[in-house]
């Protein structure tokens, strides 16, 4: 049904659920999936999984860019032992939902996998979540998980 | 990861599209599907897809029953050609959200999978769509596709 599947991580149980949904539809199937974590400088600490990619506002690009590798790098092996045999890690940076946007447009994915709301969305209520904009502006099929 | 599953089944090709994921989350657990019809009086002639075609505004309840039992039918076909075995026709009556959702509680499932806008939610742009309002609504997991 789908042959590629992107999947942004952000190191939120919703994530994490979404992660979990991609594997279980990849299947032994030769689904591609394709993780994409976009780091954030959060204004809160968030809980998070995959233990890594809490960013402190002030940590050196470095840092960051180590942890968000690390996070993905997590996420890749977690999807690897849900079944998951094709899998991608990639980390960009920029606005979390344009950017969805553009990889998935880029990489041609039929697919895109996500939670219903991310780690930025505790202050996005009012001007609606990453996974409801990105669900109106894709091209392909969107599925998220709430 | 689901034994049981929930499908709003209206006829929309969103909820064709969430059959298929269902089926294919099904399958890999033996699961069983739930499919779900609630009769709805649309203000307008929606193109119904798996060949029942439109039903006129005017037409009676019972009707529109008819209409869903045909429908209904025609998707458990779908499900068991995409290898679901265990699949059970519903028709519910009443606002659609809270049929999903009194359905979803009575049976138990552990999961919800519909299409993100329904045949009946281009009135619903204003007042939130039908699976908004389930995914916030539910106790299970609710996974919308679009």
């Amino acid at each position: 049904m789908f042959r590629s599947l992107l999947v942004p991580v952000d190191g939120s149980s919703h994530a994490r659920k979404a992660l979990s949904l991609a594997c279980q539809l990849a299947g032994q199937r030769e689904t591609f999936l394709l993780l994409l974590h976009i780091p954030e400088a959060l204004p809160h600490s968030p809980p998070l999984v995959w233990g890594v990619g809490r960013q402190a506002v002030d940590a050196s690009r470095e840092t960051r860019d180590r942890q968000a590798h690390e996070l993905v790098d997590r996420a890749a092996e977690e999807a690897r032992d849900l079944g998951a045999t094709h899998v991608e890690a990639l980390v960009q940076h920029g606005d979390p939902t344009r950017t969805i946007l553009e990889v998935a447009r880029a990489r041609d994915v039929d697919a895109i996998l996500m939670g219903s709301r991310g780690l930025s969305d505790l202050r996005g209520l009012l001007t609606g979540s990453v996974s409801h904009k990105v669900s109106h502006a894709a091209e392909c099929s969107v599925i998220t998980v709430h | 990861m689901f034994h049981s599953i929930l499908v709003p089944i209206d006829g929309s090709e969103g909820s064709r599209l969430a059959l298929c994921v269902a089926c294919k989350l099904a399958r890999q657990e033996d699961g069983r599907l739930l499919l779900l019809h609630v009769p709805e009086a649309l203000p307008h002639e929606p193109l119904l897809v798996w060949g029942i075609g439109a039903v006129p505004t005017e037409a009676s309840l019972e009707k529109r029953q008819q209409v869903g039992r045909d429908l209904l039918e025609r998707a458990g076909e779908e499900a068991r050609t995409l290898g679901v075995e265990q699949v059970e026709p519903l028709l519910a009556q009443g606002d659609p959200s809270q049929a999903i959702l009194s359905a979803a509680e009575e049976h138990g499932v552990e999961a919800i999978v519909m299409g993100s806008r329904g045949l009946g939610d281009l009135k619903g742009l204003v007042v939130g769509s039908v699976s908004h309002k389930v995914s916030h609504g539910a106790e299970c997991r609710v996974i919308t596709v679009s």
